[in-house]
């Protein structure tokens, strides 16, 4: 009785997930050279100074820049919508800032980063 | 009729005078201020005179290799690690994890008395300040604290009870610009800036009554001159107030120093002097009025804020005040008035500025950032020194501070505005800024005894990493400083060398403090990492990616 009960709504949260994650593709070429642009724009401003670098290279965080591990675009968007609470800074949530069209360009962005050749090591 | 109420009027006023003279033969001199109650750590910088000194002895350089942990406080969060310098007053100690986390503890066990932690609203989440929490501040039976989404809050001292919340500042129109820091009294004046330097709006100081909260005055930050701001360049030119002030009971004054302009390091559209960034100002309590203002860096193009300490030095007339701002110039000036006493260097990377002239503050030699060209700009835009404070001791009459030696290469640009609309977005006015070792050599921190008015170097000692934290000074002939490693090291006051030291194992981003309860001195430090400048130092300092972020307040005493 109580399986039949929590069956049909594990199904449905399931549906649902999956239906949420369907959303998070781009609505453009994330290989766009002008959405691309876009991104750097935001990047510079939002994520650049203090924590990721301008090249994608800098704070705490794993470098951008060169990353060569499949990055998975849904997982950037999702990160920068939800923000990220880690120990020695806070990545706040961007998602009640910008429209998803400008997450996309930002992804686009970090991307385009992910596909250079990897900072040089001091 | 008329001639009784004139005399009872007089005999009023000779009762009045009666009673005020021993109050103004209270009036303290500055030395008197910087002593005073010895036992406590009643303020941010212990006292007005912002020494940083604890005037207990009890702990000394002969028996510090005895001192035990005798007790430690974790706030159940480490984001952004602990920042706060707590306040002890007659055995209660208070202090504020990440997130607006208050609490009270017993100064002698660590034992909890009440914790409080406001309901901070979810846009809070959005700043770029998030998490990040200074301190309280203890006074008039209250505990006040300036939130993460805003306001000012006071809590009944003995119960954590809220009494009364005040909404200042509203994040959605102010690129997120939060209260960091402690709102600071000055009487029954509670007055405080906001974060937010690096943002694209104008920045105010607030003040409001301590026992009602009810609004006073607001002190715009972006003078209203159209020399100081051409066009509508104000409006976006920062000037935040983000480090607690000072007040000197001595001529009931407020001490308050001022951030960067904005953009940080783009400065065509705001040409002019682009006061008050950059400025130290003393101010009126009761009226927020400017009674004097010294621009240390005017038009500012490098981040070189001054919301640093006001020192205020016993020594000669006592009328000496030291501040300190980012560009690692100290200027000492006269306290009533801002004039110009000296001018000196206190770090060895710097290449912006070539001299200032110690009698009339004018800057000479710019090397300024440049549109689509990379210049090396030494110090960082982390300054010579974090806003960690330093401490000045009496007894040695030298001041301990911590600095940086370390640079950043910058292209300058000016920033699109489409690009500029989430509330945490930083109008930095870079196309690229990433930190470089000085030309000197390695970047390096030191731990510096300074002689406070000529800036002759005392002694130092050198981190491989600078050090973040504020500086304590004791009447033990103590210098305790703790390294971003997490090892609180215990100096002689006088010499430098280290007579003891304990490893916490995460580093220290705090205020160290001391106080006695009972006849027993203890030493409390906020250990922990955190903060954006973690981040931002990675590049010139790798290792820093390895440490570990903690937050736990060690306190320490002897057998």
């Amino acid at each position: 009785m109580v399986r039949t009960k929590i069956l049909p709504i594990l199904v449905c949260l399931t549906t649902l997930s999956s239906a949420a994650r369907a959303e998070n593709k781009p609505p453009f070429n994330l290989n766009n050279p002008k959405r691309i642009e876009m991104g750097k724009l935001r990047f510079e401003t939002s994520c650049a100074g203090y924590c990721h670098g301008f090249d994608g290279v800098g704070g705490t965080a794993p470098a951008f820049r060169g990353r060569g591990d499949g990055l998975d675009p849904s997982y950037v968007f999702e990160t920068i919508t939800n923000g990220r609470k880690g120990h020695h800074a806070v990545m706040p949530r961007w998602g009640g800032a910008y429209t998803p069209e400008q997450i996309w360009e930002l992804v686009a962005y970090i991307e385009f980063l992910a596909h250079q050749k990897p900072p040089q090591t001091k | 009729m008329k001639f009784a109420s004139d005399t009872r009027l007089r005999m009023l006023a000779l009762a009045l005078l009666t009673t005020a003279a021993p109050l103004m033969a209270r009036a303290e001199t500055v030395r008197q201020m910087g002593m005073a109650s010895p036992n406590d750590w009643p303020e941010y910088h212990r006292t007005g005179a912002a020494w940083a000194y604890s005037p207990l002895s009890q702990i000394n350089q002969s028996n510090v290799t005895k001192l035990k942990v005798a007790w430690i406080a974790q706030p159940g969060d480490i984001t952004k690690g602990l920042q706060a310098t707590p306040i002890e007053i007659d055995g209660v100690l208070y202090y504020i994890g990440p997130y607006n986390h208050v609490y009270a503890l017993n100064g002698a066990t660590g034992k909890i008395i009440w914790q409080f932690q406001p309901k901070l609203a979810p846009i809070s989440d959005q700043s770029f300040y998030s998490a990040t929490s200074r301190g309280v501040t203890v006074g008039r039976g209250k505990v006040f604290i300036g939130t993460l989404d805003g306001r000012f809050i006071a809590l009944d001292q003995k119960t954590g009870k809220e009494i009364w919340s005040r909404q200042l500042v509203d994040l959605k129109t102010t690129y997120g610009s939060v209260f960091s820091s402690p709102p600071q009294l000055a009487g029954d004046v509670l007055f405080g800036g906001t974060t937010g330097g690096d943002q694209p709006t104008n920045q105010k100081i607030y003040a409001v009554n301590a026992d009602t909260g009810a609004p006073l005055w607001t002190f715009d930050t972006i003078k209203n001159d159209p020399k100081s701001w051409p066009g509508k360049s104000g409006e976006v030119g920062g000037g935040a107030a983000w480090m607690p002030g000072t007040y000197d009971k001595t001529t009931d004054t407020i001490y308050i120093g001022i951030g960067n302009a904005s953009p940080d390091f783009y400065g065509k559209d705001r040409e002019g002097d682009n006061k008050y960034t950059s400025s130290l100002l003393a101010l009126n309590p009761k009226t927020g009025k400017l009674k004097w203002a010294r621009q240390e860096i005017p038009h500012d193009v490098w981040d070189y804020g001054a919301p640093y300490e006001a020192v205020l030095l016993p020594t000669g007339d006592q009328k000496t005040l030291i501040h300190l701002n980012k560009s690692g110039f100290v200027f000492v000036m006269n306290k009533d008035n801002g004039h110009l006493r000296n001018v000196w260097k206190l770090v060895h990377a710097q290449n912006t500025i070539k001299e200032i002239n110690p009698k009339t503050g004018e800057l000479i030699g710019r090397n300024e950032a440049v549109v689509g060209k990379k210049k090396l700009l030494c110090p960082w835009l982390l300054g010579a020194r974090s806003w960690n404070a330093g401490a000045y001791s009496p007894q040695t009459g030298y001041w301990y501070t911590n600095t940086m030696e370390a640079c950043n290469i910058v292209v300058s640009k000016k920033d699109n505005p489409s690009a500029l609309k989430a509330i945490s977005a930083l109008s930095l006015g870079a196309a690229d800024l990433v930190t470089e070792p000085p030309p000197s050599g390695k970047p390096r921190g030191q731990l510096v005894a300074f002689d406070p008015v000529t800036g002759a170097r005392k002694w130092s000692v050198t981190y491989h990493i600078p050090a973040l934290g504020t500086v304590l000074a004791t009447a033990g002939g103590l210098v305790v400083n703790g390294d971003v490693e997490g090892v609180i090291h215990f100096y002689s006051a006088k010499t430098g060398k280290e007579l003891w030291n304990f490893n916490a194992g995460s580093g220290i981003r705090g205020g160290l403090i001391s106080y006695a309860i009972k006849g027993k001195q203890y030493i409390a430090v906020p250990t922990g990492l955190g903060s954006a400048a973690v981040g931002f130092m990675a590049n010139a300092f790798p290792k820093v990616k390895t440490l570990p972020a903690g937050a736990a307040l060690v306190v320490f005493t002897l057998p």
